[in-house]
């Protein structure tokens, strides 16, 4: 069940158009998390979790609600500070760096709770997007989202749960991470909306490796090619062979 | 050229309508003066707390700053308002930028409970420790001293009027502009959700110290004005008591608007003015007032008068397509 990642060989390459940077799937360690062990004050949350994610990948962890997958994310953010344990992000420990730095670095976390700035216009949420990574190619980000081009001046506060769901995922791309976490994208989305988001991540998944927190194990089947799965603080089972992912047999590790 | 009138207009019917006033009440000149003032310093702690979420209760404290800075230079030291003006300037980026990283790392009631032990600490420091210098609850006079400023002699009152403007025309095409901003915008956001901001790649201790810092140069340069226009400052302008001001005619106005702190204070010195000709306790006037808002107008004046407008607007619309 385990895996073992091989030597890096280097994937980052230009597209035809110069504009994007498509990246394929490789053995080039893009995170590393080593026995991390994570504690809200007394209560010890993650046991020595550890995981690698390839430069290319889609990686989804799912477990059950209190497993410490958002825990494991935030840690990884640089949100929470672990107790041990260490995280590389290409190669770089960024275990002690605050979160806005390991932002910059090129590490986005998209949280769970869908919070966009109510206040603001769509407009305004990409504006700060861009004005944190000085990353103003908007129409690259857009070309994901278009509904988004259609409600520019709409305040946050108005946009439906899968337009949040967008704009969150549109503003986090610029900048053009290497690679974005995301906290439960789907949670909470219509159907409809989730085929829309599933063209997303793979649109996305060809610019940014993506590690994902998902429950719905269908849409888990279709876009992952490997999956971790966590129990009360710990992984479980890692599956990579696309075979047993497709037929959901990470499941009996819930 | 469109762009930069969309931050001129505004801010220049603001001025004319002030200009107008005057000579429409020729005997509330000095009233106009005091609403300007009081205008600016009421943006300044709409920085904080209108755009930031960050209520402090020793605003007095920063036009204290200034009010002294400029006051002590004009009694002790020198003649010349612009340079006691500069000197103001200084001292609030001074004190924005050193108790700027204390003080913005408290959250909640602690900053503005920090902020009233500043301003208690202030007062005590300009009544009794550098009295040598203040002369405590005497005041310091000085307007005998100020030497005549070239083009506007701003010892004279209906030329300080027109200074008063100009800085307030200033003043509102940079606060139009902070409020367009990705500046503004930032201030906005570390408000609603100041994780989600760390987690765009923003140090949100710097917009934060920034914010800061300009509510302290904007609050001293209120104090500054205050204390060229009078001539005088004593300790009364530094009082921990008058923070609430700050904070209702914020309220009154519309918190986080460009042109709330200007309506607000209209409302609140407007009322005071209104009130105190009747009766001597203003104050429960403006207590009714500020909990009728509180309650109905969440977006006080400014607020309400934007909805009435976007009402009004939205109906002639739908008039002119049933017309059609």
């Amino acid at each position: 069940m385990t895996r073992k990642s091989g030597a890096a060989t280097g994937s980052l390459k230009p597209s035809e158009n110069g504009k994007h940077v498509m990246i394929e799937k490789s053995n080039e360690r893009i995170l590393e998390v080593k026995e991390l062990s994570v504690s809200y004050k007394t209560l010890h949350v993650l046991f020595d979790v550890s995981l690698e994610i390839q430069t290319g990948e889609v990686v989804v962890v799912v477990g059950r609600n209190g497993a410490g997958k958002t825990t494991l994310f935030r840690t990884v953010a640089g949100f929470l500070k672990q107790d041990s344990g260490t995280i590389l992000f290409k190669g770089e420990d960024i275990g002690h760096l605050p979160s806005y730095e390991v932002a910059l670095k090129g590490l986005k976390y998209i949280q769970q709770d869908k919070h966009v700035f109510a206040d603001l216009t769509v407009r305004e949420n990409l504006e700060l997007g861009s004005y944190a990574t000085k990353d103003y190619d908007w129409d690259r980000v857009l070309e994901h989202f278009p509904k988004l081009k259609t409600l520019m001046d709409r305040k946050g506060g108005n946009l439906s749960g899968g337009e949040r769901q967008m704009l969150l995922m549109a503003q986090s791309l610029l900048g053009k991470p290497e690679l974005v976490l995301m906290d439960e994208p789907t949670e909470g989305l219509a159907p409809h909306v989730i085929e829309d988001l599933k063209g997303a991540f793979k649109k996305i998944s060809e610019q940014s490796t993506l590690v994902i927190i998902e429950q719905n194990l269908p849409l888990t089947a279709e876009v992952a090619h490997r999956v971790y799965a966590m129990k009360e603080g710990k992984i479980v089972a890692e599956v990579a062979d696309k075979k047993e992912i497709q037929d959901l047999a990470f499941e009996k590790y819930l | 050229m469109d762009k930069l009138s969309r931050y001129l207009r505004g801010p220049l019917t603001l001025v004319v309508l002030i200009v107008i006033a005057r000579y429409f009440f020729p005997n509330k000149m000095t009233f106009l003066v005091e609403i300007t003032t009081f205008s600016i310093y009421i943006i300044a702690n709409d920085i904080l707390y209108g755009y930031m979420g960050m209520v402090s209760f020793g605003q007095p404290f920063y036009l204290g700053v200034g009010a002294y800075a400029s006051a002590i230079y004009l009694a002790h030291i020198g003649n010349n308002i612009l340079v006691a003006i500069a000197l103001a300037l200084l001292m609030g980026l001074i004190a924005g930028l050193i108790l700027g990283p204390a003080f913005i790392r408290l959250r909640g009631d602690y900053f503005a409970l920090i902020n009233a032990a500043t301003c208690a600490m202030g007062l005590f420091l300009v009544e009794k420790i550098l009295y040598p210098i203040t002369r405590g609850d005497d005041g310091l006079w000085y307007r005998s001293r100020m030497h005549a400023t070239p083009l506007l002699d701003l010892r004279k009152p209906d030329q300080f009027f027109w200074f008063a403007m100009i800085v307030l025309f200033v003043v509102m095409i940079w606060y139009t502009w902070l409020d367009r901003s990705a500046m503004g915008a930032s201030f906005r956001a570390i408000k609603v959700n100041e994780n989600k901001m760390k987690f765009l790649g923003y140090d949100t201790f710097k917009i934060r110290w920034t914010g800061y810092t300009l509510m302290c140069i904007l609050a001293a340069l209120a104090g500054s004005m205050y204390a060229i226009n009078y001539g005088f400052v004593n300790p009364s302008i530094t009082e921990p008591a008058r923070a609430a001001e700050v904070l209702v005619a914020t309220l009154l106005g519309g918190a986080g608007s460009v042109y709330g702190p200007f309506f607000g204070t209209f409302a609140f010195l407007g009322l005071k003015d209104l009130v105190s000709t009747f009766v001597s306790r203003w104050e429960l006037a403006v207590g009714v007032l500020t909990i009728i808002v509180c309650f109905k107008f969440s977006g006080g004046v400014w607020g309400t008068i934007q909805t009435m407008g976007a009402k009004i607007r939205s109906r002639g619309k739908a008039s002119a397509q049933s017309a059609t």
